[in-house]
C-alpha cells in the first residue's frame, strides 16, 4: 500500500520537475543523476531529528526527508550540520535540502525557498482532565503556570487578564503543577505539551496560542528542485504514512 | 549644497539622567556600531539605564572614525558619548577595526600590521583627547588570543604587548586620567599546537612575560557561561562565568593585584536549539546570580557588562538570543529580570519551590 502510494507521489513530482526542466533549472536533474538527496539537519532535537544509539539519525525530519527523497527517486545522505550553519551549508551547495525544524523566515526568502508548512509548533495552552478549556488567555481564571522567561510568560504577561501567574523553572515542572492540580491551566510547548500527555494523560491540551510553522527549505534559485519537493510533500502530508509517521513520533495527541 | 551640509540633530539630548540601581557593577555592551537612527540610539542607552545598568561598553571602529589619513569624523561617536553621558552612564569605548589605508590589500580590518600601531595609537590618543570627561575607558583591541581577531595570523602576546607599549603612553599623554584597558581575552582552553586561538590563560602569563603589565592600568575580561550557573567553580579546562577567576589570579601572581578587571562581554543564550544555551529560566538567574556574585564577592571587579543588550536588526542566528532587547525595542524577560534585580539586589528564587 505504501508503495502504491510513493508512485503516485512520484507522478505528481515527475510533473514539477517538467515544470523546472522547462525553465532551464537543473537542480532536480543534478539530485536524480547522483542518486542522492544530501539533506541537511542539526540532529540534536528530538523528536523532529537526533542521533539514534547506534548512530543513525532518526525523527520525524528524518522519515519525512526519507519519503521526499523517495519521491524523488533517490537516496537520502544525512548531513549532520550545527543549527547556525544549516542555511549557510545550503548557500554553500554542500546540501540540496533542508530538514530540521526550520520555521519559516520571511526575511531569507531571497536566498531560499520554504515548502509549504509540515507541522505547526506552539505554545498551547493546558488544564485538568474534565475542566472546560478556555478558548482565550483573556478568559482565563485561577492560577496559570508558565516557564519563567519562556515566551508562554511573555504571552501571559500581555494577554492574561483574570488568572494568578505561577513562574516555574521549567515546561515540566508547569505540567506537574497542572497534573498535580497545583495550577489551573498551564502554558507549554506543542511538542512538549504531546510528549507527556501521551505518556502521563494527566492533562489536557486546548487552544493553540501561537504558530511557528516548519518548512523543508531548499536554495531559491533550485526552483525546480523546490517544486519537486513541495508537491511531493503535498502528497505526503495527505497521506496515511504520514498520520503514522506523525503519531511515532510526537504522540497520538498532536 | 544641502546635501553636502553636516546633519542636523534631530534628536534632544533630554535632561540629565541618573542610573538607579543597587549594584553599581551592573553593565550592559550595547551594539550602537551600525546603528543609524539617533532616537534608536538615545533610545538604547536609556534602557540600558533604566534596567539599572550604571555601565555601557561600545565598540568604535577605527576605520569607521578615520576613513583617510588624518581625516576624522567623529559625528557617531559623537552623538553616542552626549547620549550615553547624558543618560549618566560610563562608557567604555573598545576601539579596534583597521582601516584599509592601514593594513595590506586584501587583508582584513583585525589585521594591524607593526608599522601601523603608531598611527593605532594615535588614533587612541585623539579619542581619549576628544571625549576627555566624558569617557570612562578606553579597551585596546579585541580578543587578540584569537586568529580571526589578529589578523589571521597566529595569536602572539608578545607582539600585542608590543601593540599596548605603543597605545599606553599615547593616551597617557593626550589624555591622562583615561584608563586603558588590556583588550578581553576570548575565553576558550585551547591545545598549544592550535594556530587559530590560544588559550586565554597561557596568553595573559605570556603577556606578562613580555613586560604587557606595564601598558594596562585594568584588565577587560570576557566571561560567558555557556550551560553552566554563574557560581560553578572555575576550571582551566571549560569556559564559566568564573573563569574570571583564574585571570584575576594570574594578575595577583605577577603583582597586579591592585588592578582591577571589568569584565566587558558575559552572558547567557536561550537559544532553544544552540548547544551552548540554556533554558529561558535558566538565563534568566544565572545573569541575576552573576551580577550578585561580583557584587558581593569579586571586590577586584569593577563592573560586568553581558552580551548584549540589543542588534540594531536581527542577526537571525543563535546571538539574536544574547539580546536583551528585541531589535524593535521589546523586552525580552531576562531585562525585566536585570531590572526587578537592580531595584533590590534579590536574586529571584526558584520559582518552582513557591506552589
Amino acid at each position: 500500500m505504501r508503495r502504491r502510494q510513493f508512485l503516485r507521489i512520484l507522478a505528481v513530482t515527475g510533473c514539477a520537475a517538467v515544470a523546472g526542466c522547462a525553465a532551464g533549472d537543473n537542480s532536480l536533474a543534478l539530485v536524480r543523476r547522483s542518486g542522492r538527496l544530501r539533506v541537511g539537519l542539526d540532529a540534536s532535537f528530538p523528536p523532529f531529528e537526533a542521533v539514534a544509539p547506534e548512530g543513525n539519525i532518526v525523527g520525524l525530519d528524518a522519515d519525512l526527508a526519507s519519503y521526499v527523497a523517495s519521491a524523488l527517486g533517490v537516496q537520502p545522505e544525512w548531513h549532520n550540520i550545527a543549527y547556525d550553519g544549516l542555511y549557510d551549508a545550503l548557500a554553500a551547495r554542500q546540501v540540496d535540502m533542508l530538514a530540521s525544524a526550520l520555521p519559516s523566515d520571511p526575511l531569507r526568502t531571497r536566498d531560499v525557498s520554504y515548502s509549504q508548512p509540515y507541522f505547526y509548533d506552539g505554545v498551547v495552552l493546558i488544564g485538568e482532565p474534565g475542566a472546560p478549556l478556555a478558548a482565550k488567555l483573556a478568559d482565563v481564571t485561577g492560577r496559570l503556570a508558565v516557564e519563567m522567561g519562556s515566551e508562554s510568560a511573555a504571552l501571559a504577561r500581555r494577554l492574561v487578564r483574570r488568572a494568578e501567574v505561577i513562574e516555574m523553572m521549567s515546561e515540566a515542572d508547569v505540567m506537574a503543577a497542572v497534573a498535580g492540580a497545583k495550577a489551573d491551566w498551564g502554558l507549554v510547548g506543542l511538542v512538549s505539551a504531546c510528549a507527556h500527555a501521551e505518556t502521563s494523560g494527566s492533562f489536557v491540551i486546548g487552544v493553540q496560542l501561537t504558530q511557528v510553522p516548519y518548512c523543508l527549505v531548499t536554495r531559491a534559485q533550485d526552483k525546480a528542485l523546490s517544486q519537486a519537493v513541495s508537491a511531493a510533500l503535498e502528497s505526503i502530508l495527505a497521506s496515511a504514512a504520514w498520520q503514522a509517521c506523525r503519531r511515532k513520533w510526537l504522540g497520538a495527541k498532536c | 549644497m544641502l546635501l553636502s551640509a553636516p546633519p542636523q540633530q534631530t534628536v534632544d539630548l533630554g535632561p540629565q539622567q541618573q542610573v538607579v540601581s543597587c549594584n553599581p557593577k551592573i553593565g550592559v555592551h550595547t551594539r550602537l556600531t551600525d546603528e543609524v537612527e539617533e532616537w534608536k540610539i538615545k533610545l538604547s542607552l536609556a534602557l540600558a539605564r533604566e534596567m539599572g545598568a550604571t555601565w555601557v561598553v561600545e565598540y568604535f571602529p577605527w576605520a569607521y572614525i578615520e576613513p583617510e589619513p588624518g581625516r576624522f569624523d567623529w559625528r557617531h561617536s559623537d552623538v553616542i558619548l552626549a547620549h550615553a553621558s547624558r543618560q549618566g552612564l560610563s562608557l567604555v569605548a573598545r576601539l579596534g577595526y583597521t582601516p584599509a589605508w592601514a593594513r595590506p590589500d586584501g587583508s582584513t580590518p583585525s589585521m594591524l600590521p607593526q608599522a601601523s600601531w603608531p598611527a593605532f595609537a594615535a588614533f587612541c590618543a585623539a579619542f581619549a583627547a576628544r571625549y576627555r570627561g566624558v569617557l570612562s575607558r578606553v579597551v585596546i583591541w579585541n580578543e587578540p588570543n584569537l586568529a580571526l581577531e589578529w589578523g589571521f595570523r597566529p595569536p602572539s602576546p608578545e607582539q600585542y604587548s608590543g601593540l599596548l607599549s605603543t597605545c599606553y603612553p599615547a593616551i597617557k599623554a593626550s589624555a591622562p586620567e583615561t584608563i586603558v584597558l588590556a583588550g578581553a581575552l576570548a575565553p576558550m582552553p585551547s591545545p598549544l599546537d592550535d594556530p587559530t586561538a590560544m588559550d586565554d590563560l597561557t596568553y595573559l602569563e605570556r603577556l606578562y612575560a613580555a613586560g604587557g603589565g606595564q601598558y594596562f592600568d585594568e584588565l577587560a575580561v570576557h566571561s560567558y557561561g555557556w550551560a553552566y550557573p554563574a557560581d560553578e567553580p572555575p576550571d582551566p579546562g571549560k569556559v564559566s562565568f568564573r573563569r574570571a577567576e583564574l585571570l584575576r589570579g594570574i594578575m595577583e601572581t605577577h603583582g597586579d593585584g591592585a588592578k582591577a578587571c571589568l569584565i566587558t562581554e558575559a552572558g547567557w543564550n536561550d537559544h532553544p536549539r544552540w548547544t551552548r544555551a540554556v533554558s529561558p529560566s535558566q538565563r534568566v538567574l544565572f545573569t541575576q546570580q552573576a551580577y550578585d556574585l561580583a557584587y558581593r564577592s569579586w571586590p577586584w571587579c569593577r563592573a560586568v557588562a553581558m552580551w548584549v543588550l540589543r542588534f540594531p536588526w536581527p542577526q537571525r542566528s543563535y546571538q539574536d538570543y544574547f539580546a536583551f532587547l528585541t531589535s524593535d525595542f521589546e523586552p525580552r524577560p531576562v531585562y525585566l529580570a536585570v531590572k526587578a534585580y537592580a531595584s533590590n539586589c534579590v536574586v529571584a528564587e526558584r520559582p518552582s519551590q513557591s506552589l
